[in-house]
């Protein structure tokens, strides 16, 4: 090996990128050539020099630089952009992104709104609804998936909704249905989104509209809104609620019969797909995409679904899902892989919930999932602040386009090269409900992902 | 699982102590409001990351701008922060965001994704003595050194020496393949033993 080629390597061979191979025969070569020996030495000085590199400054520099830190939070917060009391921000941070999110989402998920099927869908009442509580720190407030429901996890979510309602002069889905809610105790409460998960645990922080005010984040809405209800209070107890079956639009249909043949082959007969629950094998395909969610690949994902199956038997996953919190009697009747998907989704959504505020899962009616992140350096929570209160018809356009925003925003600051796909991912799915010319600017988003993922 | 060097904890001469019990309290505390307890996070960490940050940049100001801003969206993050975390690593990735949301691409509201471009397009601070922050001759050859490298090697090398990342996890953060990173922390090297030899 020669000299140059040594002196090359030399800089992978003090990082440890070298194989087997490679390092043998540098060790070699330094063993007899001065040259490179001192070549070799001046590297690691360098390192070394590195390695002492020290900012000095007196301690009055750096107790100015901390003063200057909190001196900005003070004001920050007298400017009343943030609470004053911090114990409640941490439900807030959830909250500010959820009010953005949730906005959007609900439309979102409204517009392709799940029929109510049979008795099994409304899964707050069949008795296979699987509540389970996050088994993490209490620190924060986990959202919840709710494996049966097509709805954005976060217990907020839904009471959100209910105490920011959306301009009445809407004509939107989301409008009708929310009329006859709210702020009638008695009534039953009209949900947007599929049966709401039960969450478990923690509470969930209220929200009322003064608080959104003191957020200044979402004024216009806010200004919209009536006053709190009372029921932002209520725990579990919002089971009881019921949503008007609607016609599923077109487009909706469309995605799910899409999935429905992908799932089944080409010359798949599909009826009416509204009114029955969707058969197991796409509800699994859904489930099995919503598993190939990214998480931080530096994390440890947990055994992987036939890991659970070859180690489990019932009695173990039974364990499983008391260690989550889950009761196993809600799994009578379901198979061991069932399971197994089960938990192993449940893990993975809990993962990423380390990162995004919301996730929404497949449903077994509509087999369809969107993610909806909000970055917590607020990215996404910025640009949904410009979607003033009502909803209109039409602006379904603008809410895919800024959630396809939100996720190339996350897509890029990310780092990580699976979520960045995913994020290309999602944009797909969007880009499939989107108009002409929101399909172009997400292509453009799917190619800026795609080369910075390279 | 391949072993990855930057996972270790980044030895840092900058007193870095594994005090990751006082750290959580300090979270808990200051989630709840108690700012100075977030100011004792703030002095634990801010040389560490004021280094980093110094180093990729090169001039004192920004960095100020840039540490600072970083601390105060932490302070506000906190609420979603897991304490069990470590810190500094989610601060150092705030301050990260932060250096390339300073420039924007033409037109799109989009977070700058290269160094590069970061780096060339930042005025020249060379005018900020970092007199006040460096005080050992060494040290001021060394940064000095290190902000005269073009910024494709002043990025790698500062990541790679200082943040103690992989090759792979560099090139994720640049957008740059694993080799693409060799080859420019072998230049850096390169540029530095010379910029340096007689301080070696």
């Amino acid at each position: 090996m020669d000299c140059d080629k040594v002196k090359k390597l030399l800089s992978r061979f003090i990082d440890d990128q070298l194989g087997a191979e490679d390092r043998a025969a540098v060790e070699k070569h330094l063993e007899s050539c001065p040259d490179c020996i001192a070549y070799y030495e001046q590297l690691l000085a360098l390192g070394r020099m590195a390695d002492d590199f020290d900012l000095g400054g007196d301690e009055s520099y750096w107790e100015e630089q901390k003063d200057a830190v909190l001196d900005r939070i003070e004001k920050l917060e007298s400017d009343k952009v943030v609470p004053v009391t911090k114990r409640s921000y941490r439900g807030l941070i959830y909250k500010v992104a959820a009010v953005a999110a949730s906005i959007a989402l609900i439309a979102y998920v409204s517009i392709y709104e799940l029929k109510e099927t049979g008795p099994g869908s409304v899964s707050f009442k069949s008795e296979k609804t699987i509540e389970y509580r996050s088994v993490e720190s209490t620190v924060k407030t986990p959202p919840v998936v709710d494996a049966d429901a097509d709805t954005v996890s976060g217990r907020m979510l839904p009471e959100l909704f209910e105490s920011v309602r959306i301009s009445k002069r809407d004509e939107t889905v989301v409008n009708e249905k929310k009329k006859t809610t709210v702020s009638d105790e008695g009534e039953e409460k009209v949900r947007i989104e599929a049966p709401k998960p039960v969450e478990i645990g923690q509470p969930a922080p209220k929200i009322t509209v003064d608080e959104l005010k003191e957020l200044g984040v979402e004024a216009e809405i806010a200004k919209k809104a009536d006053e709190p209800t009372a029921d932002a209070d209520k725990g579990e107890d919002t089971k009881g609620g019921r949503r008007e079956k609607k016609a599923m639009p077109d487009v909706a249909d469309e995605s799910v019969k899409q999935l429905f043949i992908e799932v089944k082959g080409a010359d798949t007969q599909v009826e009416d797909i509204g009114t029955q629950a969707l058969p197991k094998d796409v509800l699994d395909e859904s489930m099995a995409r919503l598993q190939h969610l990214s998480v931080d690949s530096e994390k440890d994902s947990g055994p992987s679904v036939d890991e659970y199956m070859a180690r489990y038997d019932v009695e173990m996953q039974s364990a499983e899902l008391n260690r989550r919190g889950v009761d196993p009697e809600l799994f009578d009747g379901y198979t061991t892989e069932e399971v197994a998907l089960y938990i192993n989704s449940y893990d993975k959504a809990n993962q990423l919930r380390e990162k995004y505020i919301y996730v929404l899962t497949a449903g077994e009616k509509s087999g369809r999932m969107s993610i909806a992140t909000a970055s917590k350096y607020s990215a996404t929570v910025s640009s949904q602040k410009s979607i003033s209160g009502g909803l209109s018809g039409d602006s379904l356009s603008i809410v895919i386009r800024k959630m396809a925003d939100a996720f190339h925003r996350l897509g890029m600051v990310t780092p990580s090269q699976k979520e960045r796909e995913d994020m290309q991912e999602y944009l797909e799915i969007l880009k499939k409900q989107a108009d002409s010319g929101t399909v172009e600017e997400i292509s453009h988003y799917i190619d800026d992902l795609e080369s910075a993922t390279k | 699982m391949s072993k990855k060097i930057g996972e270790e904890s980044s030895r840092s001469s900058v007193n870095h102590t594994d005090s990751s019990a006082d750290d959580r309290a300090l979270i808990f505390a200051a989630a709840d409001g108690d700012k100075n307890a977030y100011g004792k996070l703030v002095i634990k960490y801010q040389k560490r990351l004021f280094r980093f940050i110094l180093m990729m940049l090169g001039g004192k100001d920004m960095t100020e701008d840039v540490v600072q801003e970083a601390f105060v969206k932490g302070y506000l993050a906190l609420g979603s922060f897991e304490p069990e975390r470590p810190f500094y690593p989610w601060i150092a990735t705030i301050a990260r965001n932060l250096t390339l949301n300073l420039i924007k691409k033409e037109g799109r509201e989009k977070p700058a994704s290269d160094y590069d471009d970061l780096i060339a397009s930042l005025p020249d601070s060379s005018t900020s003595p970092l007199d006040r922050i460096i005080d050992r001759e060494n040290d001021r050859h060394f940064a000095e050194a290190v902000k005269a490298l073009p910024p494709p090697y002043r990025a790698v090398f500062v990541m790679r020496m200082f943040e103690k990342k992989s090759y792979e996890q560099i090139g994720r953060e640049l957008n740059i393949s694993p080799g693409t990173v060799d080859s420019r922390l072998y230049r850096a090297r390169q540029k530095l033993l010379e910029l340096l030899k007689d301080y070696l």
